[in-house]
């Protein structure tokens, strides 16, 4: 694996995110947790890459210490050019804003509010002015323009987090990061949330990492990241369900 | 953009929220009532013709009302903390969520004290109106009641209005202050997190103040039998506030352990009720949460009542031998959590009429010969005096 100049990933626009030499290690008293040992990656962007692994293998984490959510305890990490490293927790904030998306497993979505009000809301505590028909056209973009204003309870698990894509879509940010976005639903609503999520990389260009366990899902990326014992052991391009199967039973034994 | 915020969340789920919007509530009629009252007293003894006899009994009144406006106000205020404190504990992963998309500890915190600010406005606004059309009637219960031979006339609504919203505005901030500091130091990931169970711990200030209030419980307890009937009275308003504060530093430890011995009957026979049990015991805040208002509601009833029956029978005692069973202190008092204050109550009145039986004989102008089992306690201050 190479390593990267900071300053040549700063100013590569072609970078959405890049990990470099990242650890994490959790202390607890029962001893050191190693979740990551060392990740080295680059996540070009417009790439719409999944991350898959045994469970405890440290997919989370990954995901977390590329969004900020948590720190590396050693190596750097850039998102949309800027070193996370010594950001204050507004200044991360800010570029959440700006540059990241989220979408979980579940409750995505603000109950109190609507759906075009969940949508609209990034932006609104930015301080930005809201165009409606800009939110509409995010909801439009997965299926959803005529519920609105429907609240998440009042929709179904595969809606909500369409929803939730929909407010991604509509804040563009620089990266989206899914983790598991897929694990709560069934079969079909699951596929559309998939579509929904490779067209938006295809037509939009939007940069995804998402992280997950299921091979179909991941036959969904363009490509496959195998991730053990909190380092990248393998990697597959444009690979349908089977051959992702395969492989991870293959890292497996 | 927040406050628009804020005020979505209550209107969207209000239940939380209803016992603090209760408790301020109450707070703001006391208070624009004892202000109401004040000013109608203010403005009578100026009146030509007013003995001084009836102005000090009309101030008397008129510091009774506001000693339990005041009480009221603080029990308010915890029942604002607590509720709050649990808005923040069950919404973890909403403000870990509004973090995430952007949300900073600051906009999350203006949040929480909106959705206050949001309660407070609903309460005041209630409270006011509420008061402005109880004054008349209370005025009139206390010339009915004998309590003033004089014609009160209440004052101008919006003198009252313009203490009260500012009170009700402050014990809502006030009281909501440490839950939103809370709340802003919501860490995004809790997005990602389960609800996990919450730690059933006291924080230091919790365990000493609460132990405190044990003590004074307990220091009562055991001196009631020896203590002064008018400080038995005082006491026995103060009491309750005393174990509402106690019940709310260690409400974590004592409802849910209370909830599931309550139960537990149903709970060997029924599984939802087992479910329902399960819940109550792991997550700490609710039942926490649900009880506090509760308790503090009742207690300031309770020590209203008391209150009220003391006041009126300071001015119109009745006659030893139409006393009959506690029944409306020892109600108002059990209501209150303060069973203990009614015990120590009663014993002070009970001690009391042994030793002075001719309590009564000075009496003047009490009407009709009903029983009135409420007054049995509230002789004592006067034969005190
Ligand atoms: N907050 C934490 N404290 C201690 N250990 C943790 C924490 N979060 C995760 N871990 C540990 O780090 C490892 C990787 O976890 P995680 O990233 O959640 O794995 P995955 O998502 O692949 O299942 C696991 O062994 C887990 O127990
Ligand atoms: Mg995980």
């Amino acid at each position: 694996m190479t390593t990267i100049a900071p300053d040549q990933a700063a100013t590569d626009s072609r970078i959405a995110v890049a990990l470099d030499g990242v650890t994490r290690t959790y202390r607890s008293k029962a001893g050191d947790v190693h979740a990551l040992r060392g990740i080295t990656h680059v996540f070009p962007t417009g790439s719409f890459t999944a991350i898959m692994g045994p469970s405890g293998s440290g997919k989370s984490t990954l995901l977390q210490v590329a969004a900020g959510l948590d720190r590396a305890t050693q190596g750097q990490v850039l998102v949309a050019g800027t070193p996370l490293a010594g950001l204050s927790e507004t200044d991360l904030t800010r570029l959440r804003r700006t540059s990241m998306g989220f979408v979980f497993q579940a409750y995505n979505l603000l109950d109190a509010l609507t759906a075009f009000d969940n949508v609209a809301l990034p932006a609104r505590l930015a301080g930005q002015r809201v165009a409606r028909a800009e939110v509409l056209a995010a909801l439009a973009r997965v299926g959803m323009q005529d519920l609105a204003r429907r609240r998440p309870p009042e929709l179904s698990g595969g809606q909500q987090q369409r929803v939730a894509l929909a407010r991604a879509l509509h804040s563009r940010p620089a990266v989206l990061f899914a983790d598991e976005p897929t694990g709560a639903l069934d079969r079909t609503s699951g596929r559309q949330v998939l579509e929904v999520l490779r067209s938006l990389s295809d037509q939009h260009g939007q940069t995804i990492v998402m992280v997950t366990h299921d091979p179909l899902a991941a036959s969904y990326a363009h490509s496959v990241l195998f991730l053990a014992d909190g380092q990248i052991v393998g990697r597959v391009d444009h690979a349908d369900a089977g051959q992702i199967a395969a492989t991870m039973n293959e890292l497996e034994r | 953009m927040i406050l628009a915020l804020s005020r979505q969340t209550v209107r969207q789920t209000w239940r939380p929220y209803a016992g603090a919007f209760v408790a301020l509530a109450c707070g703001v009629v006391l208070i624009a009532l004892t202000v109401n009252l004040i000013g109608a007293v203010e403005a009578t003894s100026h009146v030509a013709g007013v003995s001084s006899a009836d102005r000090t009994q009309l101030a008397d009144l008129s510091s009774m009302f506001g000693f339990m406006a005041a009480i009221s106000l603080f029990m308010a205020m915890f029942v604002v903390a607590s509720t709050f404190g649990f808005v923040v504990a069950t919404r973890r992963r909403e403000l870990g969520m509004l973090r995430l998309i952007g949300a900073t500890p600051r906009q999350v915190r203006r949040l929480i004290l909106g959705e206050s600010g949001v309660v407070a406005l609903a309460a005041t606004v209630v409270g006011c109106a509420a008061a402005t059309l109880l004054t008349p009637a209370a005025l009139w219960l206390l010339r009915d009641r004998g309590v003033t031979s004089l014609d009160l006339h209440a004052p101008a609504p919006w003198i009252a209005w313009s203490i009260a919203v500012p009170c009700g505005a402050g014990v809502a901030l006030l009281g909501s202050w440490r839950a939103s500091r809370r709340a802003a130091k919501t860490s995004p990931v809790a997005a990602l997190q389960e609800a996990g169970l919450e730690r059933r711990r006291l924080t230091f200030w919790q365990s000493v103040i609460g132990g405190l209030c044990v003590a004074i419980v307990g220091t009562v307890l055991v001196l009631s039998t020896r203590i002064e009937p008018l400080f038995a009275l005082i006491v026995s308003i103060l009491l309750p506030e005393v174990i509402v504060i106690g019940c709310v530093c260690f409400g974590g430890i004592l409802f849910p352990f209370l909830a599931s011995r309550l139960a537990a009957p149903f709970a060997r026979r029924h599984v939802s009720a087992r479910l329902a049990r399960d819940h109550v015991r792991t997550a700490v805040r609710t039942p926490a949460a649900l009880a506090a208002p509760i308790v503090a509601i009742s207690s300031i009833a309770g020590a209203l009542i008391l209150a009220l029956s003391f006041t009126a029978d300071w001015t119109t005692a009745l006659d030893r031998e139409q006393l009959r069973a506690p029944l409306v202190v020892e109600a108002g008092s059990r209501a209150a959590g303060g069973r203990r204050g009614s015990d120590g109550l009663r014993r002070g009145c009970t001690h009391h009429r042994s030793r002075a039986p001719g309590a009564g004989r000075r009496d003047r102008g009490r009407r009709g010969g009903r029983p009135r089992d409420n007054r049995r306690c509230s002789r004592a201050p006067r034969g005190a005096r």
